[in-house]
């Protein structure tokens, strides 16, 4: 009997782990579909519209060898790290306020979610001529496309646990600050996190047309450059390191969720 | 007894009523603090810099009798391209999402294409693009696609993923073909996850698209927005802005009423 139920706890063991292998063998045969492609469709096209994979590989180690890579990264990411900072805070900040205060929320909920649905890029040329042409009018894009979807999040939480978790709270004596630190803040972490996963994403949309559009600095800029200068094998550089930085920031934040809040099941992430 | 409940209803309901003419009141005078703010700050800074909402109240009337009517042809243009890409990234995202998320190869063929996708900022997409397909509406459609497909794909893979779980045992029991699945279960139980994406999307290529007028050729109300910025026309700037604010906003109205509208009949 109980050899049976190990042997079929084997067998299924044996199939799982044969899935695994297979799904990863088709991921791989898929990506090298696209690179073989991509070399040989770069080895018959003119160098100016499509360059052959590896000369893009060389191009990524002699970028990163004289510093290049480097330094634009480092300034797209001061950007990009200040700009969500900003919007974190006067995310939360707005958020609670909006969450807490019925008053508040019907005085300002308009015009947050008037500028939510607005493509706020359209503000850059107004926000250029405000805030000058280097840093500071980039973290204002930043912050004016990835403070809402934190605002709304922040809101939202604060709206759901309402009553629920709060009347216990208060007939149980908790002051002001008991409640907001043990009650309110570990309730919307889930929330704050989800709004700055799409932050992120909206956040890096912000910098690159900044980057476009103002001076020409960081990654962005390097890829005008590039463009401009028809390098096509240079190109695929900054567009490729974007990515990293955009997938990196999303699994960090995936990972603070979890390690901050590991009570709540992660909600499966509606996009981002 | 049912006197104190009538009581009781009544003034739960006046209360309702007056919490109801504050929130009103609220709006109001917030509004109009927000405006007479705005103008004293307009007349008080240089015009080359902001401009009073009776500026832009001005430049909008002006754009709207313009007897050239540019302000509508750059609305039509703008239409010209969002429409159609918008519809054309919806089908084809629930499409790649109703294959990726039936078809466990197809899965692991296409996810690692649309992570990668998904990862890159598709603005950072137009200088290459620009280089393939060349200046003009194409480019600019393909452009608006590639923003809006994934939003609706993933979203899409997502909730079939997580209704097929529930729902295809017991459909399949009854004797469901795979048509009938699809059509009368599979979308239907999944399509909260897909509007949901459908709404990501229309946001993403509403900023797509300007970026794109502005970036590839002058054209629409990106173009008018660049035309105003570089002329230091400050009133005018504000005008397309107003307008892409109504467009995100009644959009975004229509998707969550469609959205209410859907779930109310498949609920009954």
């Amino acid at each position: 009997m109980t050899t049976a139920l190990i042997e079929a706890a084997k067998i299924e063991a044996a199939k799982r782990r044969w899935t695994r292998r297979r799904n990863l063998a088709i991921r791989i045969a898929s990506i090298s579909v696209l690179l073989i492609g991509w070399e040989v469709a770069g080895f018959f096209t003119p160098r100016i519209f499509l360059a052959p994979f590896h000369a893009s590989i060389f191009a990524l180690v002699q970028l990163t060898l004289d510093g290049t890579l480097l330094k634009a990264a480092f300034n797209s990411m001061k950007v990009l790290v200040a700009g969500l900072a900003f919007s974190l805070l006067i995310g939360v900040v707005i958020g609670l306020l909006l969450g807490r205060y019925r008053r508040f929320d019907w005085a300002a909920a308009p015009y947050v979610n008037g500028l939510y649905a607005t493509p706020t890029i359209a503000l850059l040329p107004i926000v250029s001529l405000w805030f000058g042409l280097y840093t500071a009018p980039k973290i204002a894009i930043v912050v004016l496309l990835a403070v809402f979807p934190i605002i709304k999040n922040i809101y939202a939480g604060v709206v759901t646990l309402g009553q629920e978790l709060m009347e216990p709270a208060v007939s149980m004596g908790a002051s002001e600050l008991q409640i907001s630190h043990k009650v309110v803040a570990p309730a919307i972490i889930p929330f704050l996190m989800a709004g700055l996963r799409l932050a992120v994403g909206r956040g890096i949309v912000g910098l690159v047309v900044g980057e476009f559009f103002t001076a020409q600095t960081g990654l962005g800029g390097l890829l005008v450059r590039y463009a401009s200068d028809f390098k096509t094998a240079e190109m695929f550089v900054p567009i490729a390191t974007l990515a990293v930085i955009g997938y990196g920031l999303t699994s960090l934040v995936i990972f603070l969720e979890r390690w901050i809040a590991p009570w709540k099941e992660s909600e499966r992430d509606l996009g981002v | 007894m049912t006197d104190n409940i009538d009581k009781a209803l009544a003034a739960e309901r006046a209360r309702f009523r007056r919490l109801g003419w504050e929130r009103r009141l609220i709006i109001v005078v917030t509004l109009i603090v927000f405006l007479l703010a705005w103008e004293l700050v307009g007349r008080l800074t240089n015009p080359m810099f902001f401009a009073p909402p009776s500026a832009v109240f001005d430049a909008f009337v002006h754009a709207v009798a313009d007897p050239e009517a540019r302000l509508l042809h750059a609305l039509l243009q703008t239409l010209s391209i969002l429409v159609p890409g918008f519809l054309l990234a919806s089908f084809l995202g629930v499409a790649l999402g109703v294959l990726m998320g039936r078809s466990n190869i197809a899965y692991h063929i296409l996810d690692p294409y649309v992570t990668i996708f998904y990862n890159i900022p598709r603005v950072a997409l137009i200088p290459i693009l620009l280089l393939w397909i060349g200046i003009g509406d194409t480019l600019k459609i393909v452009i608006v696609v590639l923003a809006a497909i994934f939003p609706v794909s993933v979203n899409t893979t997502v909730g079939i993923r997580d209704v097929s779980a529930q729902f295809v045992e017991p459909a399949r029991s009854m004797q469901a073909t795979e048509r009938q699945l699809l059509w009368q279960v599979i979308l239907p139980a999944a399509f909260p996850f897909i509007a949901a994406g459908i709404k990501l999307a229309l946001g993403r290529a509403l900023t797509t698209v300007i970026v794109a007028e502005y970036f590839v050729s002058v054209s629409g109300l990106g173009g008018l927005l660049q035309q105003a910025s570089t002329t230091y026309q400050m009133a005018l700037m504000f005008v397309p802005v107003i307008i892409l604010a109504g467009m995100g906003i009644a959009v975004d109205a229509a998707v969550t009423y469609a959205e209410r509208s859907l779930l109310r009949r498949y609920r009954s």
